[in-house]
């Protein structure tokens, strides 16, 4: 690898550390091209993103559902998908009305911890 | 020195089992005698009592398949055991215990079931459908494809659902029709066969019954796509997270959970 080549590497995982520690774990090395040509284009980080992303941030956005059978299931998805990136969401669904949804998203924190852990 | 009367006992025993076995058959007859009881809670009782029978009321089984038409509603308490259905509600009916007695009695009430698919009665051959769903041979596929093009919406469900249970690959592309029929109920229940039967075959049609006009339909359909896990349908359920129907959004998460993983 090129000195270039590992300075943008290292610059855009500082850069991600201020978005969010979470993104550097889930970027497989592969993926870390992609990112920096969305960054050259100008464009947001979301025109790279994978489908799994796709799928934690639609579920992200139901988490203030009015249903609470929707609030938990999406907490459970999460925890299934296990996407680091849903770590903040879950941990603000920790203070949800229901216990059901604060019960299932620490279930589902702990499920992304201990994947985390095995990486 | 204790052998002896052990073994006494062993065969004492043997010769008691055949004895009780022929005591079964006057309680046969005389249930079915009261399976042509003219108030329907006995007709009922009756029916269950031969499904405790089990293979022992096989010499009913003519009777209880004339007993499949037999829709009169009775309250489920006539039967001491709960047996539930899909949408089931707390009434059930004569002919719907004579089809769990002929489940009972196995294998050889497959054929005359078949016959019952053909009545000219909706009820018995919805309650047909349903026994020969739970026997599980696949000798029924064919027959239950052809229930799909029944005129009674009851009955196209219950062949849905028994399409389902049975596994049949073969009925893919008649659920795929079924998934346009003009009754909700049958919409939904051949979604799930689809996603029970689990073949990749079914995702496109699937995909476009998410826009069903009715939550129940979106709700079961989502529920297939994640039950065949085609990780190309996630891009299609996205939108189904702002479903109006809160149903339809809870299962939308769970298959888009699953499909991710």
């Amino acid at each position: 690898m090129s000195p270039l080549a590992v300075f943008v590497r290292t610059l855009l995982r500082t850069s991600a550390v201020f978005i969010g520690t979470t993104i550097v774990f889930l970027h497989p090395p592969s993926e870390w091209s992609a990112g920096r040509m969305a960054m050259a284009g100008g464009r947001t980080v979301t025109a790279a993103k994978s489908g799994s992303e796709m799928a934690v941030d639609a579920l992200i956005g139901v988490m203030n559902d009015c249903d609470a059978g929707v609030r938990r299931q999406a907490a459970a998805s999460l925890g299934t998908i296990a996407n680091p990136r849903a770590l903040p969401a879950l941990r603000m669904m920790l203070h949800d009305a229901e216990p059901a949804v604060r019960r299932t998203a620490l279930a589902s924190i702990n499920k992304i911890d201990r994947r985390a852990l095995r990486r | 020195m204790m052998g002896a009367p052990l073994f006494g006992m062993l065969v004492g025993l043997l010769l008691l089992i055949p004895s009780q076995a022929t005591q079964e058959q006057p309680k046969v007859r005389e249930l079915m005698t009261q399976l042509a009881a003219a108030d329907p809670e006995s007709r009922t009782k009756a029916a269950c009592g031969l499904r405790e029978l089990g293979d022992d009321a096989a010499p009913a089984l003519d009777a209880l398949v004339a007993l499949l038409s037999d829709g009169a509603p009775v309250e489920q308490s006539v039967c001491q055991r709960r047996w539930s259905r899909w949408n089931a509600d707390s009434r059930t009916s004569p002919g719907e215990q004579a089809a769990s007695a002929l489940v009972a009695i196995g294998h050889r009430s497959v054929t005359p079931l078949m016959r019952a698919l053909k009545s000219s009665s909706w009820i018995a051959r919805r309650n047909a459908a349903w026994a020969l769903g739970a026997l599980d041979d696949r000798r029924a596929g064919a027959p239950l494809i052809e229930l799909l093009a029944d005129p009674e919406p009851g009955v196209r469900e219950q062949a849905a659902w028994a399409l389902g249970a049975l596994d049949e690959p073969a009925a893919v592309s008649a659920l795929v029709t079924a998934l346009k029929d003009q009754s909700p109920k049958v919409r939904a229940q051949a979604a799930w066969a689809l996603g029970a039967i689990d073949d990749r075959r079914a995702v496109d049609a699937l995909v476009q019954a998410l826009s069903d006009n009715e939550g129940g339909v979106r709700a079961q359909v989502s529920w297939a796509l994640g039950a065949i896990g085609d990780s190309r349908a996630v891009n299609a359920l996205l939108p189904a997270l702002k479903d109006p129907d809160a149903g339809v959004r809870r299962q939308a998460a769970w298959a888009i959970g699953v499909l991710s993983r």
